[in-house]
Formats: C-alpha cells, sequence, structure tokens
C-alpha cells in the first residue's frame, strides 16, 4: 500500500495579513501519477475575497499545473513548462508576485 | 494545570518559503509549522494586520471568554460585522478557532487557538514581546 508523508507544511501572510501561501509537499511513492515522487500544492488564498486565486498541484494526467479561475471554475487547468518540483515551485512564486504586484 | 504556550510571529520572504520548500523536499528533512507559529513576510505587514482591535479581541477573550461573537460585540462597544470580520481574519490567522455551538441559537464562540497569554514577535534582533493577559 503507497503512503504519503507530508515533508512541507508552511504558511506565509502577506499584504497586511491580507493574502496567504501555503505550501504543501508529500513524498509520495514514484509512480506514473506522480513521477517525481513527490505530490504539491500551492496554493494562494486572498483572505478578503475569501478566495483562493492560484492553485498549483501535479498529477496525471495533467503533471504539474496551474489553476487561475478558482473557485468558480475549477477545472480551467493552464499547464505550465516545468519539469521538476524545484522549478513549479519557483514559477508559483514567480506568479504569485504578480499578483501580488496587480494588487499594490 | 495547562502550561501556557506563546503564540510566535516569526517573519520570512515569499522567496525563503520558496527555498525552504524545495529544501526539504530534497534532503527529505520535514518541515512543518506548529500551531504557535505564524509567519508573516515582514513587519509592516504584521503590523497592518494586528490592529489594535485585533488585539483588544484577543485580550478580551482570553480573559472574559465571551460565549458568542455577539456577546463579545457587546463587550467592545463595537458593530457586530465588524466584529466578526476581526474574528474570521484572526480565526484564519491561526489565532483563535471560532466553535459552532448549537444550544438554540446556533451560536459562534470565540476562543484562542490554544492556551497561550503571549504573542511573541521575532524580530531579527531581540524579540519583542507583547503580552495582552489582563488578568494576574
Amino acid at each position: 500500500m503507497s503512503s504519503a508523508k507530508l515533508i512541507y507544511d508552511q504558511r506565509l501572510r502577506f499584504l497586511d495579513g491580507r493574502f496567504e501561501t501555503r505550501i504543501k509537499a508529500y513524498e509520495v511513492t514514484k509512480s506514473k501519477k506522480f513521477p517525481d515522487g513527490v505530490k504539491l500544492s500551492c496554493v494562494l488564498l486572498d483572505l478578503e475575497e475569501k478566495i483562493p486565486r492560484l492553485l498549483l498541484d501535479n498529477h496525471e494526467p495533467y503533471g504539474y499545473h496551474l489553476h487561475t479561475k478558482m473557485p468558480y471554475d475549477q477545472k480551467h487547468r493552464v499547464p505550465i513548462k516545468v519539469e521538476t518540483v524545484e522549478q513549479a515551485i519557483e514559477y508559483f512564486i514567480t506568479e504569485v508576485r504578480k499578483v501580488i504586484k496587480n494588487e499594490n | 494545570m495547562k502550561t501556557k504556550k506563546e503564540m510566535i510571529i516569526g517573519f520570512k520572504s515569499l522567496d525563503d518559503l520558496g527555498k525552504e520548500a524545495i529544501r526539504a523536499i530534497k534532503t527529505k528533512v520535514p518541515k512543518i509549522q506548529p500551531e504557535n507559529v505564524i509567519y508573516f513576510d515582514n513587519w509592516t505587514s504584521f503590523r497592518g494586520f494586528m490592529t489594535l482591535q485585533k488585539l483588544e479581541i484577543l485580550t478580551m477573550v482570553s480573559s472574559l471568554e465571551p460565549n458568542s461573537i455577539y456577546e463579545l460585540t457587546q463587550l467592545l462597544e463595537r458593530s457586530l460585522a465588524a466584529v466578526q470580520k476581526d474574528c474570521e481574519a484572526l480565526a484564519h490567522a491561526g489565532f483563535i478557532s471560532l466553535e459552532k455551538k448549537k444550544t438554540g441559537r446556533s451560536q459562534v464562540v470565540p476562543r484562542l487557538k490554544f492556551n497561550y497569554d503571549k504573542i511573541v514577535v521575532q524580530l531579527a534582533v531581540n524579540p519583542y514581546i507583547l503580552s495582552f493577559k489582563t488578568a494576574a
């Protein structure tokens, strides 16, 4: 039986606490679903509007992808050109910066 | 007797968050945020969040343990909408919990997230301690 082990879970609040970023990563058995053995979830929450603004996760058949129309269209996925979990996290941080920049 | 813990406010940047996550994944050394630590990206952000009104809510919840947000509103002499908004923000950040009580009318009871009586702000040089305990 495959088991997921939580290896990272941290939350960071910014812009007077209006936004929160949470990164969660689980170590999982390497499989077709999770080829690099990591189940990743990165979310940017808008706490004033009470909605998730961005969600990056990874699973087959999509691989790493970004949800940009949450919560209204949860099936809207934007494929992203990254190959590793490191690149995915860096990509997410860059996207978060873009959202914050537009809010300032 | 339960020992009181401190709520710790830490600071780190968005980049730090990303680097930490990558390090934890690479090294496979878990890094899980404890319930008594809340991170902001900088002091200004924390100061913008933790208004005097929110600190007052924490003081009241800690010392008088009101049975509902409505009761808290009366203690603070503020509008229900404003207190509710602040309570939700405090709850989401992890300072308090909002417990739903179903006795007759449904009530939302604000309680400290855990048994703490100090908020310790960890600035780079020296910790800056804010105490909101009102009763000895």
